[in-house]
């Protein structure tokens, strides 16, 4: 019993130290990667994010980042993280899911939007427009990541604030995660790769091969939520569960545990 | 067709902006297709209705009429159907069987309404429709209650064959769960009003009429409820949301359907109906 405590904790020690190296490496990394970006601004990029799980410790500092930083309102998430419970005693395992919108190469959500206001950039960041939506919600049913919220009440405090100067209605409409577009533009990271403390978000260019997310995607073995859908989605994960792929859970923080798992190891 | 249509527009979030679906549609969307088929046929109702009643057609251009306006009509029930049918997000939704399920649903719901309006119409104003017309009404009811079951039974016979999680939760869910109540209710309801209609010694008397009428409008409501409520709340993300209409929701409700009520009962008055009796 002892083997195993023992087991994990070096294991998390050797994994939270290896996190630790990896996170300045990877900021150093984007800092050299953003001014040589900005030489070769005209060529247009798409936008990927990889999800490395194995730096993951579902601190939930990504979802609260992205509050702060977008002013979402209550009880809507752009970002969060879920958290799985896999085996038993003492085979048990913690598995974390951080989620966002996947900024799909083939958005189901643009294909049926009645309106045009939800459109993909040329860098790959599927966006929507506050001000055209009529609220009809269809996006959401057609959503296979269920990223999408509408906001039914008008907010109380300061939210939205890149947009809300040129917003016609504060309640009423559909709204999303747009990839941080305004810090990206001026060449900053979104928030959630920001804040992540383990460096498991690493966001950067896909078309350029030499950039952090390419060389992941080239070099390991990666997993997209729901690729079978054809949906194409620009988020990549390391050391995705099956079973957590599937099924998981909104509310951030609630533990999802996986009870048919239980049954058959015992 | 009007009344139908005004059930859209407190659905949306932001009905001051609905001039968008002109102003800038987007073609691949669906809605937009039952944007286009909708108002067609709804004008298409108002020419026909016109035409007919000021008698301006004799009995052959009102069957080339038809000819027109039957296409529209399978057009609106199937690009509905496609509305959810199309969305891959949704296992529970997304059959090719639901465009013909939303059909032979439609058709026997609206015999329904058409047997029930009629038995309370020639009730209760002086507008009189021959008692063969209602019990054809319900030999087509006959007809349609069985081939309405049949699809229902092939789409929950391919799904529980295949058996793959994401398409088997939702529907055992519908079988065995929390909306089994509704689903089983469902069915009993068409059934009874199938073997009532299929006797034509026991179809002719009204008070079977009016039971099979009501049991079909009831029937095919929970069956909507039914595609609806659980494809929804079963989340593609494996949330499970529970969802109970507010008191406004349920006074939007109750309000369009007593609009709906309102229209009907000022069109009895107001158009010359009685002149179809002629052509009959």
């Amino acid at each position: 019993m002892s083997d195993f405590k023992l087991l994990s904790r070096r294991k998390f020690l050797t994994k939270a130290g290896s996190a630790l190296i990896a996170t300045s490496i990877a900021s150093l990394a984007t800092t050299a990667k953003t001014s040589s970006q900005e030489s070769q601004q005209l060529g247009v990029k798409e936008w990927c994010m990889v999800i490395d799980l194995r730096r993951c410790i579902g601190c939930q500092a990504c979802f609260a980042a992205c509050k702060s930083e977008n002013g979402v309102p209550l009880g809507i998430e752009y970002t969060w993280v879920e958290t799985h419970e896999k085996g038993k005693y003492p085979n048990i395992k913690l598995l974390f899911l951080p989620r966002l919108c996947n900024h799909c190469d083939k958005p189901p959500c643009v294909q049926v939007c009645p309106v045009k206001a939800t459109w993909k950039r040329e860098d790959g960041v599927v966006m929507q427009d506050i001000n055209k939506c009529i609220g009809c919600r269809y996006c959401m049913a057609a959503c296979p990541y269920g990223v999408r919220s509408f906001t039914w009440e008008e907010p109380s405090g300061a939210w939205f604030e890149p947009w809300m100067e040129k917003a016609t209605a504060k309640h009423g409409f559909v709204v999303k995660c747009h990839g941080c577009y305004h810090r990206v533009e001026k060449g900053l990271k979104p928030a959630c790769v920001e804040a992540c403390v383990g460096g498991a978000r690493i966001f950067g260019d896909f078309k350029d091969p030499n950039s952090e997310v390419r060389k992941l995607i080239d070099s390991l073995s990666t997993t997209r939520l729901k690729a079978y859908l054809g949906t194409e989605p620009m988020v990549f994960y390391i050391g995705l569960d099956e079973k957590v792929a599937e099924l998981g859970r909104k509310a951030p923080g609630a533990i999802i545990v996986h009870e048919e798992e239980e049954e058959e190891e015992e | 067709m009007f009344f139908s249509q005004c059930f859209i527009i407190p659905d949306l979030g932001r009905p001051d902006r609905i001039l968008n679906l002109i102003l800038s549609p987007n073609p691949s969307s669906m809605f937009i297709a039952d944007f286009i088929v909708l108002t067609s046929y709804f004008i298409f109702t108002i020419i026909f209705g016109w035409l007919t009643m000021k008698e301006k057609v004799g009995m052959r251009g009102t069957l080339a009429l038809s000819a027109i306006g039957l296409p529209l009509a399978i057009s609106i029930h199937s690009v509905t159907a496609w509305i959810f049918g199309l969305i891959k997000a949704r296992p529970m939704w997304h059959t090719a069987l639901l465009a013909p399920i939303f059909l032979s649903s439609a058709i026997v719901s609206a015999i329904g309404l058409l047997i029930f309006t009629t038995i309370l119409t020639t009730k209760f104003t002086n507008i009189k429709i021959p008692s063969n017309v209602v019990s054809d009404l319900g030999r087509i009811l006959s007809i349609t209650i069985p081939i309405d079951i049949f699809l229902l039974f092939c789409e929950i016979l391919t799904t529980s064959y295949a058996a793959e999680p994401r398409h088997i939760e939702p529907l055992s869910w519908i079988l065995l769960g929390p909306y089994a109540p509704a689903f089983w209710t469902e069915v009993t309801l068409g059934i009874i009003a199938f073997l009532l209609m299929v006797n034509p010694r026991v179809r002719s008397s009204t008070i079977a009429l009016t039971i099979s009428s009501i049991f079909v409008m009831v029937g095919i409501w929970l069956k909507r409820f039914l595609i609806l409520i659980p494809g929804l709340s079963l989340s593609p993300i494996g949330e499970i949301g529970v969802y109970v209409p507010t008191w406004i929701e349920w006074s939007i409700i109750v309000g369009l359907y007593a609009f709906g009520a309102l229209l009907y009962t000022l069109s009895t008055q107001l158009l010359p109906l009685k002149v179809e009796e002629k052509n009959i």
